[in-house]
């Protein structure tokens, strides 16, 4: 046994190692705290001055009357809120998204997913077709509806030339106010479709191998396989790719600008369209910016639904 | 009607587009109202305070009804038409101002003026009229140089001033002795335009409501044009968005 005051000595020693540790740990930590504050500040930064601060400052203006060519606003309460609510021109410009994504979600998921699972297999020739199908993601939206709007023509335009060659009625997606929507959501989901293909594609190599081997021993058809492995396991992308085709399609407005400008009478004015209208051509701020919460606050609450309903626990 | 004359829709070739097609924007209602006053109608009241009495007159429903059917009934104008359709050969008769001679001459050479095709004067209804809204010239409450605004401003719309800015800028001057001045504003075809504007022209409404104004005016002709509304129904729309955009500024 060491005499009493050695064995102390020894503890104390001890502590102190450990004090040191501590120490060093602690300056370590906090040296590595300030680096990632560091790292990540630009982009907290350009968020609070770019996002939260424009979005609080409209949140604010939407309790104003506030017009860009007068100097002066007033505070009115929910007043936009309430005339926009009663507003038949912005309730129709709200149909006309919803219009817009109740047809555009399915069809073009469904679209992407089949041309994903043509082309998710690795060769020479699904090279090409993935290429040719992201193509017009590439493209600019500005470019393909000026394009649109070509071969849309009536009475000129590529498509109702070759609908006629096969003896079909003309087209009138640029001047028939029924029609109309329907040439925005085709130009819509041309452009979109290839981006949400490449995503099922990486979700679709992600479902390993074994499972369609063990399926394909146990006899199981093609749909078989397809409804009970590939469509299951692939809702994680799924859930991914109705969300954002969800927020795309209620917010659209890019082709609407330049394909009819919300026309003809005003049969494709969306609610985004709406909103850019009475902002800067009406120049009305107060009932523009009301009139984006509102349309926020729908996208909000139709995003929490959908990532209700697609909740999985499903692990592979 | 001379547009039925010539009107071939079969064949790709319309009558007449009356109003630069039936879209959105300023040029649309700038070149749409004068159907309105050459029927004796009008939008505004002449104290631009409301619409009433004025854009659901007898008269502007006549003028708007005959618009709705050059599309709908004679089937003369084509709800839509290709670019540059007028020098393509596409559309036989087209409105348009003294900026479109320039335009074009330097995309299609080959159509010429004279030959090819040539320019009259607006046509005439009750009245005659024709649209006028050059660059208006404002100095705000806000400025900080009011009294230079005004030097420059009382310079550019005198007789040298109003000069130097037809030179520059090749719009129509607002001055008669600046016409006189340039020997071009009096011979064919830019003499047209000169005397129409000196004789008939008439501004669009004034007031700072103008822009939920134009906006409703625009969307109108195209209701009853692209999607043959009801005159009334269409009317009592617009008249609507009018009547609460100049409320808001009443205030």
């Amino acid at each position: 046994m060491l005499p009493k005051g050695r064995a102390e000595q020894r503890r104390s020693l001890f502590y102190r190692k450990g004090v040191i540790r501590l120490k060093i740990t602690s300056a370590y930590h906090k040296q590595e705290e300030r680096a990632a504050a560091l790292f990540i500040a630009p982009a907290i930064i350009s968020l609070l001055l770019f996002t939260f601060y424009p979005m609080v400052k409209a949140f604010m203006t939407s309790f104003e009357d506030y017009n860009l060519i007068s100097t002066n606003s007033s505070f009115v309460g929910l007043t936009n809120y309430v005339n926009l609510l009663k507003d038949p021109e912005f309730l129709r410009s709200l149909l006309h998204s919803l219009h817009f994504a109740v047809i555009v979600i399915p069809v073009q998921t469904a679209l992407a997913l089949s041309m994903a699972l043509l082309v998710h297999r690795s060769s020479k020739i699904s090279g090409f077709f993935r290429t040719t199908y992201f193509l017009p993601v590439v493209i600019s939206m500005g470019v393909a509806s000026t394009l649109f709007k070509l071969v849309y023509n009536k009475d000129f335009g590529l498509l109702n030339s070759v609908l006629k060659i096969f003896g079909l009625p003309p087209v009138a997606f640029l001047s028939d106010s029924h029609a109309a929507m329907y040439g925005i959501m085709l130009l819509g989901m041309w452009k979109a479709a290839g981006f949400f293909m490449i995503v099922f594609i990486a979700g679709l190599n992600n479902i390993p191998r074994s499972l369609y081997e063990a399926a394909e021993v146990d006899g199981a058809t093609a749909l078989q396989k397809f409804f009970k492995i590939t469509l299951p396991l692939l809702r994680r992308t799924m859930t991914f790719v109705v969300v954002i085709t969800t927020m795309d399609a209620i917010k659209i407005s890019g082709p609407v600008f330049i394909l009819t400008g919300g026309g003809p009478a005003n049969s494709t004015t969306t609610a985004v369209y709406f909103i850019y209208k009475t902002a800067f051509q009406q120049m009305d701020m107060g009932y523009a910016t009301a009139a984006a919460f509102i349309l926020f606050v729908i996208v909000l609450i139709i995003s929490l639904i959908q990532l209700r309903l697609f909740k999985t626990d499903v692990e592979y | 009607m001379p547009p039925k004359k010539i009107n071939k829709p079969e064949k790709g070739v319309y009558g007449i587009d009356p109003a630069w097609g039936l879209g959105e924007g300023e040029g649309s209602t700038f070149v749409k109202l004068p159907f309105i006053w050459q029927a004796g109608g009008d939008v505004l009241s002449p104290d631009a305070s409301t619409a009433k009495g004025y854009l659901d007159s007898p008269e502007t429903k006549k003028a708007l009804k005959f618009f709705s059917s050059l599309y709908n009934e004679y089937k003369v104008a084509a709800k839509e038409l290709p670019p540059e359709a007028f020098e393509t050969g596409k559309v036989g008769i087209t409105v348009n101002g003294p900026w479109a001679i320039a335009g074009i001459a330097s995309a299609h050479p080959e159509f010429k003026l004279g030959v090819d095709y040539d320019i009259a004067p607006l046509w005439k209804g009750e009245k005659q009229v024709t649209p006028n809204g050059s660059w208006n010239m404002a100095i705000t409450k806000a400025s900080k140089h009011p009294k230079e605004a005004w030097a420059f401003v009382n310079w550019v719309t005198g007789v040298e001033g109003a000069k130097v800015w037809y030179q520059e800028t090749k719009n129509l001057p607002a001055r008669i002795s600046t016409a006189k001045a340039f020997p071009e504003l009096n011979q064919y075809p830019m003499n047209i335009f000169v005397e129409q504007s000196s004789k008939f022209a008439k501004p669009r409404p004034v007031t700072p409501a103008y822009p939920a104004v134009t906006t409703a005016v625009s969307k109108l002709f195209a209701d009853l044009g692209v999607a043959n509304r009801n005159v009334d129904d269409a009317v009592a729309d617009a008249m609507g968005n009018i009547e609460k955009a100049l409320q808001k500024v009443k205030k």
